[in-house]
């Protein structure tokens, strides 16, 4: 009787598997009434940036709609998203930039 | 995201001895309380036209949030809340307090831009005169308390906007 290897993987879960080792990416969304130094402030503190570092990403974000604010994995992706959220700023998980 | 500066003058909020200091009219206070508890409820009342503002949908991966991170969404907004509530008159207030005013003027302010429907800065010109002061006084007391929080802000002039 033929026992299945537990190393045998299909086709299927491979692909799986190497979508899995993509990061996750937290994106801040442009909103038009949240004042740019509240931005930069939550992003110092939620992600422990430096000024230049959070004022850059804000001003991606104002300019092009949105901007990438931390790649990882995918629960503190999404804790980080809560964080920004429940401070007035619109994020967002995702897979692509 | 705005630049304006809004108004900082007497600077009611500001940090004092390890501390932030608040020196802000009682009609200040209440409209502090009154975000709180707007906030609050809306997040409770999903019949409500801003309930899908403040409960966003987080992960773009996932056909739907894991109801895990709801909760934490809703236990975050919850203790925020309670925070104001608790501390919106007091005198002196620790550095977590004032991040969680700021958390939840920012939800108010989000609450707002819903409910009027604010997606540009045409929408924004278009306001009408009530939900305008509304809106600048919530912002107000928010750069107030970042610039309280972390002194550098008050001085990064030069951002600018350039062209879009």
């Amino acid at each position: 009787m033929a026992v299945a290897n537990p190393e045998t993987r299909s086709f299927d879960e491979t692909q799986d598997d190497d979508e899995l080792d993509l990061p996750y990416l937290v994106f801040l969304w442009n909103d038009p009434v949240t004042p740019m130094q509240v931005v930069v402030l939550v992003l110092k503190r939620v992600f422990g940036y430096d000024q230049e570092k959070a004022a850059e990403l804000m001003l991606v974000a104002h300019k092009k709609g949105k901007a990438v604010v931390w790649t990882g994995a995918r629960d503190p992706a999404v804790r980080y998203s809560i964080q920004l959220g429940t401070a007035g700023l619109q994020s967002t998980v995702g897979r692509e930039a | 995201m705005r630049g304006d500066r809004g108004t900082v003058g007497a600077l009611p909020i500001r940090r004092a001895n390890g501390a932030i200091l608040v020196e802000l009219p009682r009609r200040a206070r209440r409209f502090l309380l009154n975000a709180a508890s707007a906030v609050q409820r809306c997040a409770q009342d999903p019949a409500s036209p801003a309930f899908g503002k403040l409960y966003s949908r987080l992960d773009e991966t996932a056909d739907v949030d894991d109801p895990l991170f709801r909760l934490e969404r809703q236990t975050a907004i919850d203790d925020l809340c309670t925070v104001v509530a608790e501390t919106a008159n007091e005198g002196r207030i620790s550095d977590t307090q004032a991040e969680a005013w700021l958390r939840v003027l920012g939800m108010a302010v989000l609450l707002v831009a819903a409910n009027a429907g604010i997606r540009t800065d045409d929408d924004l010109d278009r306001l009408d005169r009530r939900r305008t002061y509304v809106l600048d006084v919530l912002r107000s007391l928010q750069l107030l308390l970042a610039c309280s929080l972390d002194p550098a802000l008050g001085e990064a002039d030069e951002w600018g906007s350039g062209p879009d």
